[in-house]
């Protein structure tokens, strides 16, 4: 260490509506650093990480990069001055080809005329794949031919083509076989070697004890502690992540996972448009039962169609008790399932319209009288899910829109739980929650496990799932890759090996 | 005072602006005119252009609180009342008048609905298609015959019968829109069509209602006018639809439809719409511009409501 700094960032705020995502975030990344980043969901490892790449813009504070006053206007403007990204997300452009997304943008360098060289486009290209040793994607094929991890590695190139000073590499190796995970930790080892640097963000810690110089731990939008290298460990990370007060009982304590015999929901080989193949299962009474996997396995498509938003193409979903199949939400409402949507803002919440709107809207067909539904009968059985849920706000009539992301996912359980659901479909029901909230979740989970209902957790999160599931199943490429049952003894590994 | 300012804090102002827009429209034009504003004969003139916009804004409602939108309206309403005149003067039924002007808005309503709903047309599209089939429609059949209707007619246009009429007219809708699940699932639609799905709502249903309760008001509209004037013209329910989407703006309602849609802004919308036009036609102003005067406020009204709509989207 001991050398001079190529980037510092200097007291960060950020805030969205009023959960805050950065305090008074300070850094300093060095050159020739590795440096891993490390915290929950939500703990602001993510915005920092954009902020830095142009993506977003922060409330307060400034950056410092190359001893100069940094402040990119977005992402093309910090590419072009070194700074390049890898998201978290699919990063590539559809349709088009593998060349056309390593210079998206740029086209104008091989411009000719009016014509764009595509032949010393393609060259470029190829150079550029090799350089970082890919050697098996042809650039001129198209970008939808290639897998998950064949398209990371595209973005890869993509981000290196500029010659970055600074890498930001957001949560990708969890989605890269080991071959993959070798040609990013040799790229990262190379920028090191040329005196750049490199910002690292992944769950896996094991991963980042190996490669990372340095690691910094967020939580709650607040730095808590950078460890180097001999401080580094993986129970000492783990805690720092998750806050000491919360230990213990973060997720259910029990290594119990049973459930009774009786099946309530079967998935009896289901195909699905997209990914899911052939894919079978039941859910038991009092059942938590687990699915994970990569983000586009069909995992999520898998709590779509169990709650008949999504059609499938061969097989059924049926519900036991009324020997029903689900094959609309409104089948589905009707007979007491609740669904818990990956993406809150959009498929699940009227942002404009108020907490008690929200939470009756499934539940009007019970409430009303003589056809005719009054704010008293609303509000009665919105104020008892506000009180129930403990939902932070001013009242019944406060607005969604004003709400924390922790909050407004209450309301979305508030909802089922009024309507008196028996099986909750939840699709990563603690995506983008804070810590304190997060664990308000999980015992709110595990009672509904205890009270008999039924509940289908989707979840990226590895963690979560071991935390809380009696029963997981991996899903890879639509198809079932494994299966587990809850005991101590499983570790986050075991479980990847399957997934990828 | 401490207490007047308390007050008026905790007052919504998506209520509170539209009574103040009514207020400084009835004093501006009270001045502009000479008090003449106020005067019984141009009260009643006035009430006429309300009754007539109220009715059909009423129903209207339903399709904007979705998010939808209707420009056909004018030219249905004169289709209805048309219809109707042309089926009293075939079976000589003075009863026939009023079911046979609400079948037929409610028909034409449902095809834009239809054409809506079911092709997946656009519904500004879609309902501008009809408005030029309606208003063909009328075209060619003033032509053809001339229309009267017997004289027993006119004495529905008595202001006991229209005030019983919209007494009861805006309690229906008023408990339908604001206390039943066909308002408040259109509602829902608009304010978020996939969570409204995921809700289990069955929103091509529920948007059809709408289409049903808007051919009904248009409808009821189409006959007191028949009523009125005893005749259907080319020129009957022009700028109807320009009428109602402008009441309903000034009234507070979201373009774009959702929670914030509420009944009474039919009604106040309703009645700045009848004033504005009344007032400048008696402060004088040259009738060849009061269309563009009216278009201007509609504009600038929509502005509003528009930058409001952003400024919460970036909260």
């Amino acid at each position: 260490m001991g050398r001079e700094a190529i980037l510092t960032v200097e007291n960060m705020y950020k805030s969205f509506g009023i959960t805050k995502a950065l305090v008074n975030v300070s850094l300093e990344l060095r050159r020739g650093e590795i440096r891993g980043l490390i915290g929950e969901n939500g703990s602001g490892k993510s915005t920092v990480s954009s902020i830095v790449a142009g993506v977003q813009k922060c409330d307060d504070g400034k950056m410092m990069y190359l001893g100069k006053q940094y402040k990119p206007d977005n992402m093309v403007d910090a590419q072009s001055q070194g700074v390049s990204m890898v998201v978290q997300e699919m990063g590539t452009i559809p349709g088009i080809r593998v060349a056309d997304n390593i210079f998206i943008g740029k086209e104008a360098r091989f411009k000719k005329g009016m014509t764009v060289r595509r032949k010393a486009m393609y060259a470029e290209a190829k150079k550029i794949l090799t350089k970082i040793g890919i050697h098996d994607i042809a650039p001129d094929c198209s970008i939808d031919t290639l897998n998950f991890e064949a398209k990371k590695l595209v973005e890869i190139a993509r981000a290196m083509y500029d010659e970055p000073e600074i890498l930001i590499i957001d949560e990708t190796t969890t989605a890269l076989s080991q071959r993959g995970r070798d040609i990013v930790y040799k790229i990262m080892k190379q920028l090191q070697k040329e005196n750049k640097s490199v910002l690292f963000i992944s769950h896996d810690l094991d991963e980042l004890m190996q490669v990372c110089d340095a690691i910094t731990v967020l939580r709650d939008g607040h730095i808590i502690d950078t460890l180097t290298r001999e401080q580094m460990d993986v129970d000492v990370m783990r805690s720092l992540m998750v806050g000491r007060e919360l230990e213990g009982d973060y997720y259910r304590s029990d290594y119990d996972g049973s459930y009774s015999d009786e099946v309530v929901m079967e998935v009896n080989r289901v195909t699905a448009k997209t990914v899911l193949e052939n894919f079978s299962l039941e859910l038991h009474r009092g059942e938590i039962l687990g699915i994970g996997g990569l983000s586009d396995c069909g995992m999520h498509e898998l709590g779509r169609i169990m709650f008949g938003v999504e059609k499938t193409l061969t097989g059924y979903v049926k519900l036991m008790k009324d020997n029903v199949e689900i094959t609309d939400p409104r089948v589905a409402i009707n007979h007491k399932i609740g669904y818990v949507s990956k993406n809150r803002d959009q498929e699940a919440l009227m942002l404009q319209a108020s907490i008690n709107d929200n939470v009756v809207l499934p539940s009007l067909d019970i409430i009303k009288k003589f056809e005719t539904i009054t704010k008293k009968n609303e509000h009665k059985l919105t104020e008892k899910q506000i009180e129930v849920m403990s939902i932070k706000c001013t009242g019944p009539e406060q607005l969604v829109s004003d709400l924390s992301g922790g909050n407004k996912q209450k309301v979305v359980f508030g909802k089922w739980l009024g309507n008196e659901s028996d099986i909750l479909i939840l699709d990563c029901p603690t995506r983008g929650i804070d810590v304190g909230v997060k664990a308000a979740m999980y015992q709110l989970i595990y009672r509904f496990k205890k009270e008999g209902k039924a509940i289908v957790m989707i979840s990226e999160e590895m963690s979560e799932l071991i935390g809380m599931s009696d029963r997981i199943l991996i899903i890879k490429d639509g198809l079932l890759s494994g299966a587990f049952t809850r005991s101590k003894k499983l570790s986050e590994m075991d479980i990847i090996k399957t997934m990828i | 005072m401490s207490r007047l300012k308390k007050y008026i804090n905790n007052v919504n102002p998506s209520t509170a602006i539209p009574f103040a827009g009514l207020v400084l429209v009835i004093v501006f034009f009270t001045v502009i005119s000479g008090g003449k504003l106020l005067m019984r004969s141009n009260l009643i003139i006035i009430m006429n252009q309300v009754f007539t916009t109220l009715v059909v804004s009423m129903g209207a409602v339903f399709l904007y609180a979705h998010g939808g939108v209707d420009f056909s309206l004018g030219s249905v309403m004169a289709l209805a009342g048309l219809l109707g005149a042309m089926a009293v003067r075939v079976t000589g039924n003075i009863l026939l008048v009023l079911p046979v002007c609400i079948i037929v808005a409610v028909i034409c309503c449902m095809t834009t609905g239809f054409i809506t709903l079911a092709i997946g047309i656009p519904a500004f599209v879609g309902s501008m298609a009809m408005d030029y089939i309606a208003a063909g429609l009328v075209t060619s059949l003033v032509n053809a015959q001339g229309i009267s209707v017997p004289e027993v007619l006119y004495t529905a246009d008595s202001w006991t019968i229209k005030i019983i009429t919209l007494v009861v007219l805006i309690a229906i809708m008023v408990w339908t829109f604001e206390y039943t699940r066909v308002g408040k699932y259109n509602k829902a639609i608009g304010a978020n069509p996939v969570a409204a799905h995921h809700n289990g709502i069955n929103t091509t249903k529920y948007r059809f209602i709408a289409y049903i309760l808007c051919g009904f008001a248009t409808g009821v509209a189409g006959f007191f006018s028949l009523c009125r004037t005893g005749s259907v013209s080319s020129t009957t329910g022009n700028g109807l639809a320009m009428d109602v989407m402008t009441a309903l703006v000034l009234g507070a309602l979201p373009l774009s439809g959702g929670p914030k849609a509420k009944m009474r802004c039919a009604i106040i919308g309703a009645v700045i719409v009848a004033l504005i036009t009344n007032g400048l036609v008696i402060s004088g102003v040259n009738a060849s511009y009061t269309e563009g005067v009216r278009g201007i406020i509609f504009l600038v009204v929509v502005y509003f409501s528009h930058t409001r709509k952003k400024e919460d989207l970036y909260d």
